[in-house]
């Protein structure tokens, strides 16, 4: 029954669009502020960055059906969720390939694929000589971003891919979803002094490499831990979005609550496994193995358990509603007893995404 | 300095053995002084970082750990000794292995990585980060130290073998070791353009090369390749000294020279392989910890080798130092700042000397 409202609300929220659009060309502002005109009826988009698969799967019931072209980069979405996209929608094997936006952009390839619009990543899509290119050709360029601000850049990105892939009703039901959950959040950190912020060490891609304490700094991830009330120490000393910390200052920063991120990506290199792929217990003993490195196994916050594990897919990424959800618990679990991160992510499945999240995809340390 | 009075007319036997002592006594006082500075460097390494315990705390933490809280001695233990341990073994293994490489291969601008050592392992590294190579009884963190200590290893046989095939002379052995650096630099980048953007970061990092990498058990590893390559270095010493005076003179004293030259590449090979496989790369200490020695010491070997070795040393300990007090609370990669460090202290040396005539 919800499928069916929710398909009616999409055809619903197309016709609304094609009947505004009639005859005229659309007008996009992007996440650059650039003011872009596009056709009045896209009907083929290209990306540059397989994880907006994975955004658009939120507002669209076939996200395959609206895309002209993709990166292919699988790594980036992980072997195991491209293996439930493709079983879900074949037709994604017979798309067209562009190059991600972790490579040099190919400007033969897009205009090979000729998509209406060329939706880029902010910061690291093509060149303005190269959107130039694209624009004299006829595609019009258009930047979003779920990974370099996501907490603040999110809304405003799913906004403009529900008006390109047709799903404005959808997506606004999605944003409304998310956005009424994170009011909840905010309001009761907003009653909380600034003295009762708990101390976070939050360790991104835990393990990747051999030397410790990927961290967030001011911004991204941090924000997040920020948001829901904690104190990220990483921001206390790191300039930039993300950095390195030296394990003493950790130590003796004594955190209260030690969150590390992962995933499948991380299985190469023995660290942090969690996610699509994996149940509870293999990201469980994940964990505990994470906790017992050099230096992170004396910190109080392994001792008194209050380490957790987080699949780094939840966060940069539409559902990252979940993730803030659990970090919200995690960091003060007196004041989001209430909060339930699995019966969020059981709504988005049913609700939204159209190959639902399947795997561990948070775990605590026992 | 009177050496240059030997060449004076009216000295007897006597004054010559003299005045050979002195040179010695005062060439053995520079290496004691040496080795003092790197233990006080190391004591002020391990007394420096982010977190607010005293350097009393620290010296008493060493000798009595019950005395410091349970995070107090993680820093101290689990942190400060094995990062500064590593940077001073580290310096010490590159210093010693670049000495040996410039005297083998005659040439002022060798160092260990320039047959290609850093280049395989740096490949070797890759190949575990990027494909997950896994050998079974390995513990994955260890694959990655592994494969590099490998490869690297690898490359100096090749190198070896191919020398021997062709039979020829240190310009042979020098064009054939650029040959594999230019290869293997061209492996990685091809390794590096097919991975995936965290595997990218995770080599980009491990190549940096950071003492933050440094286990008890990486430690333990590296200090017993010391202990077992250190005394053949010395043993060696004296016909090093000689094949400094040109092959052929080394030829007439009765030094086997093909052979000295293999068993020294074996040693620099398995120091600098060891060391990179740990910390990753970790360029100019190898080029200019035998420089500062010389200058202070001139040619002898017996003194040179020991020199360079605690020079090295000095010099890592000095930028692990540095690495950690330059932004409070972030561990610069070492890589980056043993450049820093150690250029003022080669450019001081290299001005102070007195101009050849």
């Amino acid at each position: 029954m919800k499928r069916i409202l929710s398909r009616l609300a999409a055809l619903f929220g197309l016709m609304v669009m094609l009947w505004s659009g009639v005859g005229t060309a659309a007008e996009i502002v992007d996440l650059r502020g650039r003011k872009v005109t596009v056709p009045d009826k896209v009907q083929k988009i290209s990306i540059d960055d397989g994880r907006y698969l994975v955004a658009l799967s939120v507002i669209q019931a076939d996200p395959v059906s609206v895309l002209a072209a993709w990166p292919r980069d699988i790594n980036r979405i992980g072997p195991e969720t491209y293996a439930q996209f493709l079983q879900r929608f074949p037709a994604l094997v017979k798309l067209p390939q562009v190059a991600s936006s972790a490579g040099s952009f190919n400007l033969e390839a897009v205009l090979a694929a000729a998509p209406d619009v060329a939706v880029v990543s902010l910061d690291s899509g093509p060149s303005d000589a190269q959107v130039a290119q694209l624009q004299a050709a006829g595609i019009p360029v258009v930047f979003i971003d779920f990974f370099i601000n996501p907490f603040k850049n999110q809304t405003a990105s799913l906004r403009i891919l529900g008006k390109l892939a047709g799903a404005t009703a959808k997506a606004e039901a999605y944003i409304a979803f998310r956005e009424q959950r994170l009011r909840t959040i905010s309001q009761r950190v907003a009653a909380l002094s600034s003295k009762a912020r708990p101390t976070v060490f939050l360790e991104a891609h835990a393990g990747m490499t051999s030397d410790c304490c990927n961290s967030p700094g001011k911004g991204n991830l941090g924000d997040y831990i920020e948001f829901v009330g904690g104190h990220n120490i990483g921001a206390d000393v790191l300039s930039g979005a993300a950095g390195k910390l030296n394990l003493e200052y950790v130590i003796s920063r004594n955190p209260q609550v030690y969150i590390a991120t992962g995933g499948p990506h991380l299985a190469k290199s023995g660290g942090l496994v969690l996610g699509v792929g994996y149940d509870q217990a293999q990201a469980q003993a994940s964990l505990a193995k994470i906790s017992r490195r050099q230096g992170i196994a004396e910190l109080t916050a392994v001792k008194t358990k209050h380490a957790h594990a987080l699949a780094h897919q939840l966060v940069n990424s539409p559902i990252d509603i979940v993730a803030i959800e659990a970090f919200a618990r995690w960091i003060h679990p007196e004041l989001f007893q209430d909060l339930d991160p699995q019966r969020t992510l059981d709504e988005i499945n049913k609700q939204f995404l159209a190959v639902p999240y399947r795997g561990t995809g948070w775990a605590d340390l026992q | 300095m009177n050496d240059n009075s030997v060449k004076g007319v009216a000295i007897d036997d006597a004054s010559i053995l003299a005045i050979y002592r002195r040179t010695l006594l005062r060439r053995a006082a520079i290496v004691v002084g040496l080795g003092l500075l790197c233990v006080a460097t190391f004591v002020l390494d391990l007394a420096t970082g982010p977190s607010t315990l005293t350097p009393a705390q620290v010296l008493s933490g060493l000798f009595s750990p019950e005395s410091l809280t349970a995070p107090q001695r993680a820093i101290v233990w689990q942190v400060r000794l094995p990062y500064a341990l590593m940077a001073v073994l580290v310096g010490a293994a590159l210093s010693l292995a670049g000495a040996e490489m410039q005297t083998i291969l005659n040439n002022p601008l060798a160092s260990p990585f320039t047959l290609g050592v850093s280049s395989a392992a740096s490949f070797g590294a890759a190949l575990a980060i990027v494909m997950g190579v896994s050998l079974p009884f390995v513990p994955t963190d260890w694959m990655v130290p592994l494969n590099a200590f490998l490869c690297a290893f690898g490359s100096v046989l090749l190198l070896q073998l191919m020398t021997r095939r062709r039979g020829a002379g240190m310009e042979t052995v020098v064009l054939l070791g650029i040959a594999l650096v230019f290869a293997f630099n061209a492996l990685v980048a091809f390794v590096q353009f097919v991975s995936s953007q965290e595997a990218l970061q995770q080599l980009v990092f491990w190549s940096m090369g950071s003492v933050s990498r440094a286990t008890w058990s990486h430690v333990t590893a590296l200090a017993a390749v010391m202990v077992l390559v250190v005394p053949f270095s010395l043993h060696a010493a004296g016909r090093l000294t000689s094949l400094r005076l040109g092959e052929d003179r080394a030829r007439s004293f009765g030094v086997d020279v093909s052979r000295l030259r293999f068993l020294a590449l074996l040693r620099v090979s398995l120091l600098a392989a060891t060391s990179v496989a740990f910390v990753g790369t970790i360029g100019f200490i190898g080029l200019v910890g035998p420089h500062v020695a010389r200058l202070l010491l001139g040619e002898d070997h017996r003194f040179l080798l020991p020199a360079s070795l605690l020079c090295g040393a000095l010099i890592m300990s000095l930028a692990s130092l540095a690495s950690k007090t330059l932004v409070p609370g972030v561990l610069m990669p070492v890589g980056i700042v043993t450049a820093m460090v150690g250029v003022p202290m080669f450019l001081f040396l290299i001005f102070r000397r007195p101009e050849r005539t």
